[in-house]
């Protein structure tokens, strides 16, 4: 595990932090144990819309085991009732007037062991006045819809906000010249991230110091620390948050829940630790959920199958609170890259967001703000296309690609797509997958009877956020802090501002400073989420990580490899100009083979050596990245499926998937990381699901009802990769975090759709359950006749 | 998601347990724990003490009798019956049962009895036992009884097993001479519950069907016996066109329920398909 400073460190198929992982040694939330540390338990509301009659806590504070009970009213002496939203909205922390949401947070109980800070729930006493409740997105705004929102000064109705992109009258334009216009209704169904870690803190105020220390599950500690400060009027110097270990987030821990907030309040109330672990029920019903977009795209083109034109409807379920995890300017999210990775001449979307009785959320699940949504409704709607005009899907996606020498490419809606080679990627899945094969098959099979899909996704990605100038997370602009220090013996510590959730950041990024630096991977060590130990940064989502934060850990080993320079020139005797670097030194042009490697370098900064001016005796450096674009990585998918005409139920035979996220760093994380996100798609598309029934009833709090796929429905997955370097990035890296759960879900419905094409099936909504399939081959109505989605 | 304040008490015979079971106000038994222990944490059962049978060494092992009669102790794992070669040469059915339940955790530590003593509508072998025409062997205090699978299973979530019992033994018959058992069943997922779930067993003789049984899970109450349709198998020639038995399914009345994964509607045309399914599948497995 060496590097020569000039790409080798890239390419181990390693993972560092798995040496705890697999032998259960990884330190969890969970984990933290203080001396007389408390525990807390949430109670929750069981109805979804209901005025507070009356909260009797007086049963449970008799409990013996029992410290407090924190209510609405007590947070509202302290101003701390309500919280703000990622959205500028605010969310309940516990509820004081109404509860909006089934689950929603009510009263937490503190008391001596979590036994019995669960059983003392169940002595307290909520009176509720039952409201109807909002459920139907689209009924949301009806006028005779009830107001949840009744707290907001000035709210009238269940609107929430009116976004649109693009050029309406230009569209309208490109429409009327079509030779084809193509319109299809689809869902986005409510989907859960559902980390199988769920969702915790403890909470430790020191009286003595006015220090707070959290431990929590948080994808943005330092965002965290923030709202705590402006939460609680605890200066933010003096509060620290730390993330250990986190099992998994994709989206569900970037804000902040109200448990979090009592356990703080909780801990300052008591002055003893105080910790909160959510169970399962809770994080599916509570926690933040992700899509429900209600869409209606039309595609426009003419009869040789030039796209011309892209228009989208989308009504947007917010839930009870707006506390969807986006850049301020973009409510919703990067939806406007809708117009995917095609040549269009023309696009518009608007998007309109509505309160529902339903837990609040609307996060980027592993994907960059709304681009899987926006994936998929253009995915869909090229698929639809193709079967209006009878082309192959593959041949009508050929024709529409961006290409090449289009790059950077500006798309209709104002998008800067940074680099790619579309065909190329195309052309290397169908080659891949057999493509003509697999339609010979398809069409002997149809002869039988036999239901078999061929889908196609093309996805373009929006990721790396961002730019200052344009992106922020609540009033933080997207730029992220790097800190390096090397040590005399010259191993490297980088402090980093992002935080793993299982990614492999302590490997990944170690290997860029090893690049950069010529030492080994295991010479360099990563601390990340501890506010106190890292530079300020707003997190890790949005497959932000490599494209910000791994290009401010490059920026900042090439600073420190700059000074390196200097003071081996020092060394050497010879002017910094003169030296050059190669195979992990510092020489004198002309001399490769001496010179100096960092550790001597290191060792000799910190050593007795006349040091030039300006030059520190320590190699260390810091910097804040701003990065000039996002970044846009880039793939063609392809999954075959059978699907029983019996039954309905879809088997997923085959997916190939060919990647372009640029440079690989490490091509094992890569591949997980893919992995992972194909998996994530079949789940989507064939699973999951959070359903209600009419009165709001969340009907999927356990994993027997909101099905995760395992590895019995996924198939060997089958990847390639086309490799175009990203412009701007420091190594040419774009970011894979979430490339395949975005491209995935389309390719898989629109295998399904190829195979039901027979039976006269034009599009059936996610999730395809057996019985959502059979449904749809029976000519039925597509929506379940049970559950509201 | 805990478990509420509970006793625990861990016999070392079936007599012991029986005992246990009769005095101890509330108490149930706990074998492999597989639903049970959910149930606490859901809230869903609220016993006040646990006997744990599972390290009874009386209620664990395979065994054949002299006549091929397989006798299988209660608290026997799924992983035991799966991996035991006995069990997959005399009773192939049994173990490929165990073996096709997905999770191995869930394989090492349920155990049949559970399953059986559970009677979920979605639970894997009641419909089989029923098919196989098991016997359950349940103590009591007053000695042992020994009951059809037709009697054992009384309706959703209950048994004969009655207060202060406990199901030591299912003894399940040899298969006679010529025999096919097929097992059909549809998830969403494939460690969901069954959304339907038919269980076809034919006996072959000289290409005809001498016996049959046809039974369905996944459905209200106990593993529904479909007389009809085995009417309609015995004494025909064993080809796949018997599947038309399923048919006389139209005229049952099979009580079934809407869920989130689906209609009470689909439940039911999906019990048809995978009726149809094992009747073939017997055909195909019975030796002719």
């Amino acid at each position: 595990m060496t590097a020569d400073g000039n790409g080798s460190a890239f390419g181990s198929r390693i993972r560092k932090e798995d040496a705890r992982f697999v032998r259960g040694l990884g330190k969890f939330v969970d984990d933290v144990v203080l001396p007389g540390m408390l525990h807390g338990a949430m109670l929750r509301s069981p109805m979804a819309h209901a005025r507070i009659v009356s909260v009797d806590v007086s049963a449970a504070l008799a409990h013996p085991r029992v410290k407090t009970v924190i209510t609405g009213e007590m947070l509202a002496e302290r101003g701390m009732a309500w919280m703000p939203t990622l959205s500028y909205d605010q969310q309940a922390v516990l509820a004081t007037d109404k509860v909006r949401f089934q689950g929603q947070e009510v009263a937490f109980v503190v008391a001596e062991d979590r036994y019995a800070a669960r059983d003392a729930l169940e002595l307290i006493d909520v009176e509720y006045e039952p409201l109807p409740a909002v459920v139907d997105a689209h009924q949301a705004l009806a006028p005779d819809a009830p107001v949840i929102r009744d707290d907001r000064p000035g709210q009238q109705d269940n609107h929430i906000f009116d976004w649109e992109s693009g050029d309406a009258q230009r569209v309208a334009e490109v429409f009327a010249e079509a030779d084809v216009v193509v319109e299809q209704d689809m869902l986005y169904p409510r989907v859960h991230p559902a980390p199988l870690e769920t969702c915790g803190i403890v909470a430790d105020m020191d009286p003595v110091s006015g220090r707070l220390t959290v431990w929590s599950t948080a994808q943005a500690p330092h965002a965290h620390r923030s709202l705590y400060a402006q939460l609680t009027g605890i200066p933010e110097h003096r509060i620290r948050v730390i993330a250990n270990d986190i099992g998994g987030g994709f989206g569900n821990k970037v804000g902040v829940y109200p448990g979090y907030v009592c356990a703080i309040v909780a801990s300052m109330i008591t002055q003893q630790p105080v910790k909160w672990i959510e169970d399962r029920a809770e994080n599916l019903m509570s926690t933040a959920f992700a899509r429900d977009y209600h869409m209606r795209g039309e595609i426009a083109a003419r009869s040789d199958g030039t796209i011309l034109g892209l228009r989208v409807r989308v009504l947007a379920d917010h839930g009870a609170f707006n506390a969807t995890a986006q850049p301020s300017r973009y409510p919703a999210g990067f939806f406007g890259v809708f117009t995917g990775s095609y040549d269009l001449q023309a696009a518009h979307c608007s998007v309109t967001g509505v309160y529902t009785n339903k837990a609040p959320g609307g996060v980027a699940y592993s994907c960059s703000f709304r681009v899987t949504e926006a994936v998929y409704l253009v995915e869909r709607m090229v698929d639809l296309l193709a079967c209006e005009l009878d082309m192959d899907p593959a041949e009508l996606r050929m024709r529409n690609l961006i290409r090449p020498e289009q790059f950077p490419y500006d798309t209709a809606t104002g998008w800067r797509y940074d680099s790619g080679d579309y065909p190329r990627a195309l052309a290397k899945l169908l080659d891949m997958a057999g493509y003509h094969d697999l339609r010979a098959e398809q069409a002997a099979k149809r002869e039988r009877g036999e239901l078999m899909g061929i889908g196609l996704s093309f996805f373009t990605e929006a990721v790396g956020a961002g730019p200052r100038k344009h992106l922020d997370m609540y009033g933080f602009g997207m730029a992220d802090g790097a800190e390096l220090r090397v040590h005399p013996s010259g191993t490297a510590v980088l402090r980093v501002s992002c935080m793993s959730q299982g990614q492999g950041h302590e490997t990944t990024f170690a290997q860029l400073v090893a690049n950069e630096l010529g030492i080994g991977v295991d010479e360099v060590d990563v601390v990340q989420g501890d506010t106190d130990h890292t530079p300020f940064g707003v997190g890790t989502y949005g497959s932000r990580s490599i494209a910000v934060s791994g290009a401010a850990a490059v920026t900042v080993a090439r600073k420190v490899r700059e000074q390196a320079r200097l003071i081996a020139a020092a060394m050497l005797e010879a002017d910094p100009e003169d030296l050059e670097w190669g195979d992990g030194r510092w020489y004198v042009r002309g001399v490769e083979g001496a010179g100096h490697t960092l550790a001597e370098i290191a060792r000799a900064a910190h050593a007795d050596i006349d040091l030039p001016d300006g030059v520190d005796g320590q190699l260390a450096a810091s910097t804040v990245y701003n990065p000039p674009n996002l970044t846009f990585p880039f793939g063609a998918y392809l999954c075959v499926v059978d699907v029983d005409p019996d039954t309905g139920q879809v088997t997923v035979r085959r997916f190939v998937a060919v990647d372009d996220c640029g440079v690989r760093i490490n091509p094992m994380i890569v591949d997980g990381q893919i992995h992972r996100g194909l998996a994530d798609g079949i789940g989507m598309a064939l699973m999951e699901h959070i359903a209600f029934d009419a009165d709001g009833n969340h009907l999927g709090g356990s994993f027997m009802d909101y099905l995760l796929p395992t590895a019995l429905e996924c198939p060997s997955w089958e990847l390639g990769e086309t490799v175009t370097p990203s412009p701007h990035h420091p190594v040419g890296a774009k970011g894979i975090g979430e490339a395949a759960t975005v491209g995935s879900p389309a390719a898989v419905v629109n295998a399904v759709m190829d195979a039901l094409r027979p039976c006269g099936v034009r599009h059936a909504d996610m999730p395809l359950t057996p019985a959502a399939v059979w449904r749809a081959i029976q000519g039925r109505a597509l929506r379940s006749d049970l559950a509201i989605r | 998601m805990l478990l509420p304040p509970l006793r625990y008490l861990r016999p070392e015979t079936p007599e012991d347990a029986v005992a246990m079971l009769s005095d101890v106000d509330g108490s149930v038994v706990l074998a492999g724990g597989q639903t049970l222990m959910n149930m606490l944490k859901l809230d869903l059962a609220h016993p006040d003490a646990l006997v744990d049978v599972h390290r009874i060494d009386a209620l664990r092992g395979i065994e054949h009798d002299a006549d091929g009669t397989l006798v299988v102790g209660a608290a026997t794992t799924y992983a035991e019956l799966a991996r035991s070669p006995e069990v997959r040469r005399s009773h192939p059915a049994v173990a490929e049962m165990a073996a096709g339940l997905v999770d191995r955790q869930v394989r090492n530590r349920g155990t049949i009895g559970g399953n059986c003593c559970l009677n979920d509508p979605t639970s894997n072998y009641p419909p089989l036992m029923v098919a196989l025409d098991a016997r359950f062997r349940v103590l009591g205090r007053d000695g042992e009884r020994r009951l059809p699978a037709s009697e054992f299973f009384r309706g959703t979530l209950a048994t004969a097993v009655g207060r202060g019992e406990l199901l030591t033994t299912i003894e399940i018959p040899p298969m006679p001479q010529g025999s096919g058992v097929a097992h059909e069943h549809l998830q969403v997922g494939a460690d969901s519950w069954a959304i339907a779930r038919a269980v076809v067993r034919l006996d072959v003789a000289d290409g005809v069907v001498a016996d049959a049984r046809a039974v369905l899970g996944a459905v209200y109450g106990s593993p529904l016996r479909l007389p009809e349709v085995e009417r309609r198998l015995i004494g025909q020639r064993a080809t796949p066109d018997l599947a038309e038995a399923a048919d006389a399914l139209q005229d049952v009345d099979v009580q079934t329920a809407d869920d989130v994964h689906c209609s009470a509607a689909y439940r039911r045309e999906m019990a048809e398909v995978q009726l149809r399914r094992a009747i073939r599948a017997a055909v195909e497995r019975s030796v002719q």
